[in-house]
């Protein structure tokens, strides 16, 4: 279908019949050259685009309009990509369910009982119904790839520094990365190229000069590693699923099987909250009122403050906060860290043998609304690995349960997109075989 | 009596193009909210950027204050909530400052420097009765923040400490320093003991605009603060302004507990590791220090007095050696810029920046031609006020009569006058003053008064000895 106007309007207001994915129509420019000249893609509504509202899910920044593109809009723009909404997410990217208190919830398209996963919930859930092609989105410890495996999409979370975060507003600094949703491989791999790079406005961004001018080994055999630890809880299904794939892969290589211990695995939620709680409350520090967003000439910044942000949200502030006071800085946030730092090595220390580790995604598919709460098994939590780390990772399409998606995570070394995306679509392509067999 | 102990803790404006962490420029005056970036006003999404130049004037600084310097950069989050604060946060160097363990000789006596680190400064408020305004044009100027250990012991010392610290720094080229402009803040802690080995309990004073108002803080607060200990009074620990009205200090708000600012490191500023030859570059361009320049001047012949004088204004001096590179008359520059240039950049405003160094020379150069002081002095304040003076000075030149010329006209007043040279040679000072008249009528005021007076004396005293 050609890209014009009235296509796209109409494309997007059948989605968000379907979805209520969308928080701003974007009228949308229709460009004749750029690599994204026919692609259709949908923004996160943390992402600042020029002339139009951002709210990220929060009351607080009601009536904001953005004066200035992110570095990544400014590159889509010079793409010549269609940028065609804004979407909806969980407030300010705190929390994974898509329910927002503003705009009430981001709809999972095949069943409106389950969540359809967060925060980047809308981006999903739009691209999942074909009211956009791709789109980015951000990922601070599953926002891309949770609603990814829920909605049946590829969901990639580059190397942390890889993409621009300038213009994006923020969650957990040292962990937030720009991520994208597409139906297929080729259409996130397309994105990332252009998208990713140096930006001199984020001074976190590099450009890995050794890698990006790694020797193109010839066609090597990926080596590729099964994390075990992850899947003990998971679903039945999901699991005979992932036996399966394993078997169909020793066919052609052998598969490692890598661990880390159970002990550590459960810090991953403690040191989480407290780092990005307490990076978080301080991030939000500039929401009070006084330069933009909600407010009103008689109240003061407590009583914005306190009308502007949800409980959830309020309550995380606190626990940063608290973890941040100096009383307790040496036994939380500065603990957090160090065993942050461990989590790490031990999550590294599987990659010496390995090019790639995969497992489920998720351990079952979308959760009932009706059941969700935060969940904090480590079959879910161990994506925050990622986040902690920095290492890339990517969620696939692996299968369904009773007609509802379930994805397959994939990660590298740093700034190893090139093996990611290549494991990507070899594992695609095996999942299609073990289909056929 | 009591032993005083004074710590000093100085916020030096740095005086780079670019804010510390915005691309922002740094303005003076300038219409308020117009430098602004996007992080100026926390606008989401914002994220900081480094000034390097600001880096490079902290190293300067650390070196001249002797500060073990860590190679190391790496920047925390001071979180607070004010108006004038848009992010809710500081960026500063809590953890690891840029020096530390530097000191600075007062009069013998060495003074200890804590740290010397980077900081950004906060909005300007602006009260009016009913409402407050802010502008975020000097939010997120670079700052460079001196802290000295409480070693200071008298009010003489503080003042003298502040005062070399300040030229030091302005000859460092990292500011312009100026007190009343809020380019150099002083905030002092004062407190008195009875054992000069402790500490007592510290009042910190702020809102010190000039020397003078360090000096009328210090001892009215110390004065208070002895009156207190005489009747047994315990010193509550506290924040006073100085009230330079009644030149008295008052309360600004007491100190009950610890703020705690839940310093952590910036995340979106990833730890610089300089490098160490780059440091050490930066330290081996820089300028010359007040000391350095005063033995430059004294070896060029200049009297001490006048070359303090000199040193008093970065930007006299500055002119002074550059103007000194076309010309060899070094004194007359000197004096120039002592009196007629000095006050004429007082009361006409006149920035040394806009001045031709090479253009001052050549006027002063001027006297070859047998110019008068006089009118060299008001060729240059012409020249200063911005007019054209070659073509006045090739009309003088023009018109002015060889010397031989003005020697035949005296030797025929000498001539014409006998009685009064006897007059002279009898010790009648008025009659060289006649005579001088009369060459000037004879020349009908071609000739230069000076000169001819100068070459009359030479005459008559030639005649005088031929005659002995």
């Amino acid at each position: 279908m050609p890209l014009t106007r009235e296509n796209i309007r109409k494309q997007c207001e059948f989605a968000q019949q379907k979805t209520q994915a969308i928080v701003s129509f974007v009228v949308p420019e229709i460009q004749d050259k750029g690599r994204f000249k026919d692609i259709r893609i949908a923004l996160k509504d943390n992402i600042s685009l020029k002339g139009y509202p951002l709210q990220a899910g929060s009351k607080i920044l009601e009536g904001y309009q953005c004066p200035y593109d992110a570095t990544i809009v400014e590159k889509i723009k010079q793409e010549g990509g269609c940028i065609v909404a804004k979407t909806a997410m969980d407030e300010l990217g705190m929390g994974g369910s898509g329910n927002n208190d503003i705009h009430g919830p981001v709809i999972h398209p095949w069943d409106a009982s389950r969540i359809p996963g967060g925060s980047s919930s809308g981006c999903a859930a739009l691209v999942a119904v074909d009211g956009a092609d791709v789109a980015v989105g951000t990922d601070t410890g599953d926002s891309i790839r949770k609603p990814a495996s829920y909605m049946g999409l590829v969901g990639l979370k580059p190397t942390y520094g890889r993409i621009s975060r300038f213009g994006i507003v923020p969650y957990a600094s040292s962990m937030d990365t720009v991520g994208i949703l597409a139906r297929s491989i080729e259409q996130v791999e397309s994105v990332y190229d252009v998208l990713k790079g140096q930006d001199e406005r984020d001074l976190m961004t590099f450009l890995p000069k050794s890698l990006e001018k790694a020797p193109q080994k010839k066609q090597e055999l990926l080596r590729l590693a099964v994390f075990d630890s992850i899947s003990e809880d998971a679903d039945p299904v999901l699991k005979a699923r992932l036996q399966k794939l394993i078997e169909q892969l020793e066919t052609k290589q052998t598969i490692k099987h890598v661990q880390m211990p159970q002990s550590l695995l459960a810090l991953i939620d403690p040191v989480y909250t407290v780092i990005a709680n307490a990076e978080a409350c301080s991030n939000h520090a500039n929401l009070d009122g006084l330069r933009f967003g909600l407010s009103s000439k008689d109240q003061s910044v407590e009583n914005i403050r306190s009308r502007g942000f949800s409980w959830e949200v309020k309550k995380r502030f606190l626990c940063g906060a608290y973890a941040l006071h100096k009383e307790n800085q040496e036994r939380l946030f500065i603990k957090a860290q160090k065993i942050r730092r461990k989590l790490v090595d031990a999550y590294a220390s599987m990659f010496t043998e390995a090019d790639i580790v995969f497992s489920l995604t998720t351990p079952d598919v979308a959760p009932l609304i009706s059941e969700y709460k935060e969940d904090t098994s480590i079959g879910l939590s161990y994506l925050k690995l990622s986040n902690f780390s920095g290492y890339p990772s990517i969620s696939i399409p692996f299968g369904h349960k009773e007609g509802l998606p379930f994805g397959l995570h994939l990660a590298a070394k740093p700034c190893r997109e090139d093996l990611l995306l290549k494991a990507a679509k070899m594992f695609s392509q095996v999942i299609q075989e073990m289909d056929h067999v | 009596m009591y032993k005083v102990h004074i710590g000093i803790e100085i916020h030096c404006a740095l005086r780079t193009k670019a804010k510390m962490f915005s691309s922002a420029f740094v303005t003076q005056n300038q219409d308020p909210n117009t430098s602004l970036d996007i992080i100026d006003l926390a606008l989401p999404g914002y994220l900081p950027t480094i000034n390097k130049k600001a880096v490079e004037y902290g190293i300067l600084v650390c070196d001249a204050l002797h500060c073990t310097i860590n190679p190391v950069l790496r920047f925390d989050r001071k979180n607070y909530a004010y108006p004038d604060l848009p992010k809710g946060f500081q960026i500063t160097q809590q953890f690891y400052p840029l020096g530390k363990n530097g000191y600075m000789m007062i009069e013998g006596q060495k003074i200890d420097i804590e740290r010397v680190h980077l900081e950004e400064d906060t909005a300007k408020m602006i009260h009016h009765s009913q409402s407050t305004l802010l502008d975020f044009n000097r939010c997120g100027t670079p700052l460079l923040e001196i802290v000295s250990t409480a070693q200071i012991h008298s009010v003489d010392q503080a003042c003298t400490y502040v005062k070399s610290l300040q030229q030091k720094l302005i000859y460092l080229g990292v500011t312009q320093g100026r007190m009343d402009k809020g380019q150099l803040r002083c905030d002092v802690n004062v407190s008195l003991s009875q054992n000069p080995s402790q500490l007592g309990d510290k009042v910190e004073l702020k809102n010190l605009n000039s020397i003078s108002h360090i000096r009328q803080a210090l001892d009215y607060e110390i004065q208070r603060q002895s009156l207190l200990l005489d009747q047994h009074k315990k010193i509550e620990m506290q924040t006073r302004r100085f009230d330079e009205k009644t030149k008295r200090t008052i309360l600004l708000r007491k100190k009950e507990t610890q703020k705690d600012y839940r310093y952590f490191p910036e995340p979106n500023l990833p730890v610089i590791h300089l490098d160490k030859s780059w440091i050490q570059e930066i330290i081996a361009r820089r300028p010359r220090d007040p000391k350095e320049i005063l033995d430059i001047l004294k070896k060029q012949g200049i009297d001490e007095k006048e070359a303090q004088s000199l040193l008093t204004q970065k930007d006299l001096t500055d002119f002074y050696f550059a103007v000194i590179k076309y010309t060899e008359r070094n004194k007359d520059v000197l004096h120039l810029l002592l009196s007629d240039v000095r006050n004429q950049m007082k009361s006409h405003a006149i920035s040394l920046s806009d001045v031709d160094p090479r253009r001052f020379a050549w006027i002063v150069d001027q006297k070859e031609e047998n110019f008068s002081t006089n009118r060299i002095r008001q060729w240059i304040l012409a020249f200063l006020n911005g007019k054209n003076v070659e073509d006045q000075i090739q009309k003088a030149k023009d018109e002015q009569p060889h010397v031989s010329r003005i020697e035949e006209w005296i030797r025929q007043v000498c001539d014409a006058n006998q009685q009064s040279i006897d007059d002279y040679r009898q010790g009648k000072k008025r009659a060289l003053s006649y005579l001088v008249g009369q060459v000037l009528k004879v020349s009908r005021g071609q000739a230069d008064p000076a000169l001819v007076q100068k070459k009359l004396q030479e005459r008559l005293n030639q005649e005088k000895e031929e005659a002995e």
